[in-house]
């Protein structure tokens, strides 16, 4: 079993906040986004009305299941989200440097300071 | 002659007795029913006991979860928009929530989580992230999904066409060294599970890394029946480091648990001769094994030498079933506590479990007494219950509780760290002596099981200010404990918060158990799935490997024949007969 994954896509959709209408429609826009094999991961913040995919395009080298940018404007046109007006921006994501080895070697994001020291 | 015969007729009457119990009944106008039919009228005018956030069981949307007193009950319901109202028994003793309630806090969480994210759309966020309020109590590393049984209900294993999830070893030492690198308490606890961990080729040397890693406690999620015809493989598991075994036991008639209920006598044998300890894990349905609850508490003190536990887990009914079928199948902790009182005569009493997490008041005051960070079981309150068992002469159950006021020794350690809080070093150790001295006053001597000295284990736990030395406790007692995981209607995001049950996957993320089971389509399926290997090119890689290989064929009249079965059901001891 080696990495399912090597060089993917990573998707950002800035969107009008009015059709994530709140943050629980949007947190269940991120589950359905989920929902669908090629999406590795997605964020749905409905503060910053962005909308963040990483998927594994069609153009990429493995036997997983695939998609395009195409589907998933329609996927989320469905999901109420108008793409046509959306500020879209699409990079190559490496998947084994900037997912993977992250999870194996997680930063610390705060610190307990050794017990009974002062804070 | 005459006296083997009738010892014959014994075994076997009380084999006939042990498979005779008959399931619970519920008829349509049952009691506990009525609470799934109440208005909205009715049900707004409840009194409201908490609120929380939860998901709708249709859509996933999240929606405010509110938890309100309906007779002794207290009942969740939620409302989506979408798909209307949801009610379901969340804890079926109002009286024993508020108890419990008060034993809860926030852990520490993990300070390096392994997918840097906020948590705001929680439990769609997971990974671990910075959100979560426990460490790792127990790491579960799922070692294959190939299994040898195929239980109607179960979700986990790889049916025929399905790709295969079989981690090699190097995969899992990642997962190992991913787990004990955790902050700013490494997991120390493992359990392998599957799938049937012990079908895959290296689980002795897997067991061997996972040791040298450091995990302390090694146990081994199983159903105990390749250990029953292998007892070489249950001691060389053994050497290699596995302290427990985490056997499936839904019961102990044939007709409660098909699963494994003719090879238990064996993989108690082997797990005696190899010195394995054996956690009984029933999954608790009512209507279908709810009656046998005393029964499997008998079981393991008949088997106290070698069953450590029985661990209740009451049904989590996930995926799609039939409204009348959830609702009569609900059971929760209080009502599985219920039940054991009823069916042990009392001897097990609502007043002697206690709340997992009170255990928390105790391990501050050992942190303030060591200065250092210790083992935290900050869960949710509603999440697990647990209680000693004492066997003493004469065939006496007795509880922990009734012979050390649990209540009384949690609130004394309680001020105990309060009093310690802030102060340097060497107060804080004379402080806790102070406390230490006074554990005589919240012990019954004269209730006391005659085996056991309880002050001299105390105070071994407070003076050496770890919990190690309660193992020696273990080898005297059975442990019954509770744990009730969730499901899509019972669902409450503040105890997925707390969830220190968690899964190590192979893309790295860390995940809580109720967002890896309930929610398998964007967690544990999704993600085994992409770290799989399909049928075929696992069949071109194991050249004699079919899915049926895979499968246990059971010789029942050849098992029910054995020596070992006769012994293990028949002569059973009573120890909640009813005095004359």
């Amino acid at each position: 079993m080696s990495v399912p994954y090597k060089i993917i896509k990573k998707v950002k959709f800035e969107v009008d906040k009015n059709d994530l209408i709140d943050a629980q429609h949007s947190a269940r826009l991120q589950y359905n986004l989920l929902k669908l094999d090629p999406v590795i991961k997605a964020k749905v913040e409905y503060t910053k009305a962005l909308i963040t995919i990483i998927y594994n395009p069609k153009s990429a080298d493995n036997e997983k299941k695939k998609t395009d940018l195409n589907e998933l404007k329609e996927f989320l046109e469905k999901e109420g989200i108008k793409t046509k007006n959306a500020k879209i921006s699409e990079q190559d994501y490496d998947y084994y440097k900037e997912f993977y080895s992250y999870a194996f070697s997680p930063k610390q994001v705060r610190y307990h300071p050794p017990y009974g020291s002062k804070k | 002659m005459t006296g083997r015969k009738t010892n014959e007729n014994i075994i076997n009457n009380s084999i006939s007795g042990v498979n005779d119990s008959k399931p619970t009944e519920i008829k349509e106008n049952d009691d506990g029913l009525k609470y799934y039919s109440r208005t909205k009228k009715e049900l707004e005018a409840m009194p409201e006991v908490d609120t929380t956030m939860t998901i709708c069981p249709e859509c996933k949307l999240i929606i405010k979860g509110v938890l309100y007193k309906d007779g002794d009950n207290v009942m969740i319901r939620k409302d989506c928009p979408e798909h209307g109202m949801f009610i379901e028994k969340y804890w079926e003793d109002y009286n024993l929530y508020m108890k419990m309630k008060k034993y809860n806090y926030n852990g520490r969480g993990i300070d390096n989580p392994n997918y840097l994210n906020k948590g705001e759309n929680c439990p769609f966020d997971c990974g671990m992230c910075e959100r979560h309020k426990s460490h790792t109590g127990l790491a579960n590393v799922v070692v294959t999904n190939r299994c040898h049984l195929s239980c109607w209900y179960c979700f986990f294993y790889a049916k025929s066409g399905e790709p295969i999830y079989e981690p090699s070893i190097e995969e899992l030492d990642k997962l190992f060294l991913n787990l004990r690198s955790q902050k700013p308490i490494p997991a120390n606890a493992l359990q392998l599970t599957g799938g049937e961990p012990t079908m895959h080729p290296k689980i002795v040397e897997i067991v061997a890394l996972a040791k040298k890693r450091g995990f302390d406690q090694i146990q081994l999620n199983t159903t105990g029946i390749n250990l029953g015809f292998n007892p070489k493989l249950a001691e060389d598991l053994r050497k290699a480091g596995v302290s427990t075994l985490y056997m499936s036991f839904d019961g102990v008639s044939k007709r409660a648990n098909p699963k494994n209920h003719w090879e238990v006598p064996l993989t108690l044998k082997a797990a005696r001769k190899a010195g394995i300890g054996v956690v009984l894990v029933p999954t608790v349905i009512k209507s279908i094994n709810d009656n046998e609850l005393g029964q499997m508490v008998n079981f393991g003190l008949n088997n106290i030498d070698i069953v450590r536990a029985v661990n209740f887990q009451p049904v989590s009914l996930v995926g799609r079933m039939p409204k009348r079928q959830r609702q009569t199948q609900r059971i929760t902790i209080p009502g599985t506590i219920k039940k054991i009182e009823e069916q042990t005569n009392g001897a097990i009493s609502k007043e002697d479990w206690f709340s997992v997490p009170c255990i928390g008041d105790i391990t501050k005051f050992l942190e303030a007494a060591s200065g250092a960070y210790k083992y935290d079981l900050s869960i949710h309150f509603a999440c697990g219950t647990g209680t000693y068992l004492f066997l003493d002469s004469g065939n006496k159950v007795i509880p922990i509780t009734r012979f050390i006021d649990v209540e009384g020794l949690v609130e004394h350690f309680r001020q105990g760290y309060s009093e310690m809080d802030g102060k340097p070093r060497l107060i804080r150790k004379a402080i806790a002596m102070k406390y230490i001295l006074k554990l005589p006053s919240f012990i019954d001597t004269a209730k006391q099981p005659k085996s056991v000295n309880a002050l001299s284990l105390l105070t071994s736990v407070f003076a050496k200010r770890t919990f190690n030395s309660l193992a020696k406790l273990q080898m005297k007692t059975l442990f019954l404990g509770i744990m009730h995981f969730q499901d899509e209607y019972t669902y409450d995001i503040h105890r997925v918060e707390k969830c220190d049950i968690h899964y190590a996957m192979p893309d790295g993320e860390v995940l809580p158990f109720c967002t890896f089971n309930v929610l398998p389509e964007i967690y544990r399926d999704k993600i085994q799935n992409q770290y799989s290997i399909p049928e075929k090119e696992w069949m071109a890689s194991h050249k004699d490997w079919t899915y049926s290989k895979d499968k246990y064929i059971r010789n029942v009249k050849d098992l029910e024949a054995r020596k070992e079965y006769a012994e293990t059901y028949g002569n059973l001891t009573d120890y909640f007969k009813k005095a004359d």
